[in-house]
C-alpha cells in the first residue's frame, strides 16, 4: 500500500507532463441518438451535403489540414466499425460535421489567481478562451432523419499553429466519438472477419 | 453565523443542487391585454420553427432536443386541456430556445489573512421561450419563459429529456387551464 502512495505523485506528474505535450488529450464528448433506430441494418456511408452549419471559423474552414484530417479519421472509424463507403450505389447512411469556435469564459485556477493576488485584496477574475467544437451527423437515408449525432469540445487556441496537434486532436476526438456510435456487434465483426476465398 | 460564511454556505448549496441535475428554474409569464387565454380551445405548431439554438453548436439543429421539446410542449399543453389540431387552429405555438454563459460573483469565507477574496463562478444557463399567437391576427396571446443551468445537461440524453420535461412543465403550468 505504501508502494502505492510512493508511486502516485510520479504518476500523476507523469500524466501532467504527457497531457501537456499534447500525448494525451482529454477532450469531452457526448452523443444523443435516436433510441428507435435499429443500426444492425446499416451497411454502406457516404459523405453528404453541407447543412446551414458549415465549419464557421475561416481559420479552420481554410486549412486544407484540418479538413484532410477530419475527413480521414471519420472514413478510417466508420470503416473500422464494419461500414462500407457507398460508391454507385445509394448509402444507408450520409456523414457530414461542423465545427464552431465560439469565446467562452472560464476562471483562472486558484493557484494563478494566489499568484496574482499576493498580499492584496483578491477581486473576481473571468478570463475568455475560444472554445472549438466538432459535431458529427449520421443521417438515416431511407428516412431522411438524424440518427446519431456526436461531438466533441476542446480549447483550440493552442493547436492552430500545430497542424501535427491539430491532427492527433481530431484523430482523438473523432475514435472517441465513434466509439458511442451503436453500431451492432454484427457490424463490427464483418469488419474483424477474415476474408474468405473460395 | 458570519454573513460571508452563509453565502460560501447558499453558494455552495446552489452548485450542489446543479450538479444534481435540479438547478433551479426561473419562469415568468406575460398575457396579452384583455386576452382570455382559456377562450382558445386549439392549437397548432406554427410553419416556420427555428431550429438554431444560438450559443451552443450541440443543440443547434439538434432533431433530438427539438422533437423532444416539442412533444414535452404537446403532452403538457395537452394536459391543460388544449386540443392539437391541423385544421384552423385558434392559436398558433412558437418557441425559442438558447443558451449562454453566466457569472456569479460571491464572497469566499475569510482567508487566513486580512485580504478580501471574491471568487466568480462561470456557468451556462439555458432559456426556452413559449409562445402562443392567434391564428386569426398573429397578436401574441401568451408568453411563458424559463431559465435553468444546464451543468451536466446537454452532454446526457436522458437528463437532458429530463431537464426538457421539467422546465416546460413549469411554464405550461402558468397557462390558465381549460375546464
Amino acid at each position: 500500500m505504501r508502494r502505492v502512495h510512493a508511486l502516485l505523485p510520479a504518476v500523476l506528474v507523469g500524466s501532467l507532463a504527457a497531457a501537456a505535450a499534447g500525448c494525451i488529450t482529454l477532450i469531452p464528448v457526448s452523443s444523443h441518438v435516436d433510441r428507435g433506430a435499429d443500426f444492425t441494418r446499416y451497411r454502406t456511408y457516404a459523405w453528404g451535403p453541407a447543412d446551414a452549419l458549415p465549419v464557421t471559423d475561416p481559420r479552420l474552414r481554410d486549412n486544407p489540414f484540418f479538413i484532410d484530417d477530419l475527413h480521414g479519421a471519420i472514413d478510417s472509424e466508420l470503416q473500422s466499425r464494419g461500414l462500407l463507403r457507398a460508391t454507385s450505389e445509394r448509402a444507408d447512411l450520409l456523414v457530414h460535421f461542423h465545427a464552431a469556435v465560439n469565446e467562452r469564459l472560464e476562471v483562472p485556477a486558484r493557484a494563478e489567481r494566489f499568484r496574482e493576488c499576493a498580499g492584496q485584496d483578491c477581486p473576481a477574475t473571468v478570463t475568455t478562451f475560444e472554445a472549438g467544437t466538432l459535431v458529427i451527423d449520421v443521417l438515416d437515408t431511407w428516412s431522411n432523419s438524424v440518427v446519431w449525432r456526436g461531438w466533441a469540445e476542446h480549447r483550440i487556441e493552442d493547436m492552430l499553429d500545430d497542424p501535427q496537434l491539430v491532427g492527433r486532436r481530431v484523430r482523438d476526438a473523432v475514435h472517441r466519438m465513434m466509439e458511442r456510435l451503436p453500431l451492432a456487434a454484427e457490424a463490427r465483426s464483418r469488419a474483424q472477419a477474415p476474408e474468405v476465398t473460395p | 453565523m458570519n454573513p460571508r460564511r452563509s453565502l460560501a454556505l447558499i453558494g455552495a448549496v446552489a452548485l450542489t443542487a446543479a450538479i444534481a441535475g435540479c438547478a433551479p428554474i426561473t419562469v415568468t409569464s406575460f398575457t396579452g391585454q384583455d386576452v382570455r387565454v382559456d377562450n382558445y380551445r386549439t392549437y397548432g405548431w406554427a410553419d416556420a420553427v427555428d431550429t438554431g439554438v444560438p450559443g451552443d453548436p450541440r443543440l443547434d439543429n439538434n432533431p433530438f432536443f427539438h422533437e423532444y421539446l416539442r412533444g414535452a410542449i404537446d403532452r403538457h399543453l395537452l394536459s391543460r386541456g388544449y386540443e392539437p389540431t391541423i385544421l384552423r387552429p385558434d392559436v398558433y405555438v412558437h418557441y425559442h430556445a438558447s443558451t449562454r454563459q453566466k457569472v456569479s460573483i460571491s464572497d469566499q469565507a475569510p482567508a487566513t489573512d486580512r485580504r478580501r477574496e471574491r471568487t466568480a463562478e462561470v456557468y451556462d444557463e439555458g432559456t426556452v421561450v413559449i409562445d402562443l399567437t392567434d391564428a386569426r391576427t398573429g397578436a401574441l396571446v401568451w408568453r411563458g419563459a424559463a431559465e435553468s443551468g444546464l451543468a451536466g445537461v446537454v452532454n446526457d440524453q436522458t437528463r437532458m429529456e429530463e431537464a426538457i420535461e421539467r422546465v416546460v412543465g413549469r411554464i405550461l403550468a402558468r397557462l390558465p387551464r381549460r375546464s
